[in-house]
């Protein structure tokens, strides 16, 4: 790609992404304010509206930096904005988990026990790989410590999004899975833009942005969709 | 009855949800046999909508709720 038609794409990547993260932020604020106020999905949908309402904050900072042609100061206190919507979109997972398990309709809760164990436990061995590795880079302590605190959330927020993908795969062809199926598309798309972004940071390359701005760019719009559906399914 | 529910509820929760939640939760409730009372279908209806509501609100659950009902009044063949 030229110098033009990277900073093109760069720019529309960007101003994309905060249109989309916005309006998922908006779709699921609407989720939330549609449902009645005794019900336990409420609190859940708030808090992964506020998630992504905090990933429109920080990409709109990300933008400014990308279309003024600086580099983004890091860490800086747009790091705490993305880790902020990071753990936010974590305890909405586990507030839908714990939500959803509850629900008749969800069965014995028991059966997601060891499955979730075994990848809990495979996800700690792996974070804790992946912490060695870019606390071990010689980049400043505050660097490496924001650095590693991306993947080692994205993680921490796998366990209950897996628990998730579990109780929601049983609604496989109906419009509560299509909900499902796009916001956790969406978070494993995330996730894969972190982990580029992680591996490239250790092994001290970079030039991966405009594969990184795709990914998020492609998560947010799954976010939007599957909350869109999720929006439309409560009006209806 | 139970393929009542299923009807109604497929679009929503998918058929394999549809098709097994109403016959766990039956069986959850001590509703043995092949038929159920007016009563016991009540029971069932009533909580396969109520544990919709946190997907898809109660709007749309009673909705659901309805629609079984008046099938199943309307005499519809059961299993």
């Amino acid at each position: 790609m030229t110098e033009s038609t990277t900073y093109a794409f760069m720019a529309f990547a960007n101003g994309t992404q905060v249109v989309l993260a916005a309006l998922a932020a908006w779709s699921t604020a609407l989720v939330h304010r549609r449902l009645d106020p005794d019900n336990a999905a409420r609190t859940p949908w708030l808090l992964i509206s506020a998630g992504f309402a905090a990933f429109a904050a920080g990409e709109s900072g990300d933008a400014y930096y990308e279309l003024v042609g600086r580099n983004r100061p890091f860490p800086s206190a747009l790091d705490a904005v993305f880790l902020g919507a990071y753990v936010l979109i974590g305890l909405a997972f586990v507030s839908f988990v714990r939500t959803y398990l509850r629900s008749e309709l969800a069965g014995d809760a028991g059966r997601h026990r060891s499955p979730t164990l075994a990848f809990g436990t495979a996800l700690a061995l792996a974070g804790a790989v992946i912490v060695t590795l870019l606390l071990a880079d010689d980049a400043p302590l505050a660097a490496r410590v924001v650095g590693a605190a991306y993947p080692v959330l994205d993680l921490v927020a796998l366990v209950p999004a897996f628990l998730l993908m579990r109780i929601t795969l049983e609604f496989r062809g109906g419009a509560l899975w299509r909900v499902w199926a796009s916001i956790l598309a969406g978070f494993g798309l995330i996730l894969a833009a972190d982990f580029v972004f992680a591996y490239f940071t250790v092994r001290g390359t970079d030039g991966q942005d405009a594969l990184m701005e795709a990914l998020y760019l492609l998560a947010y719009a799954a976010f939007w969709r599957g909350s869109r559906i999720q929006a439309g399914l409560i009006s209806s | 009855m139970i393929e009542l529910i299923r009807i109604s509820l497929a679009p929503i929760v998918g058929e394999t949800m549809a098709a097994s939640s109403p016959v766990a939760l039956a069986r959850k409730l001590g509703f043995e046999g092949p038929h159920l009372t007016p009563s016991q279908a009540s029971t069932l209806i009533e909580r396969v909508c109520l544990g919709l509501v946190v997907f898809v609100g109660r709007q749309r659950a009673t909705f659901a709720q309805r629609e079984i009902e008046e099938a199943l009044a309307k005499g519809r063949p059961q299993p």
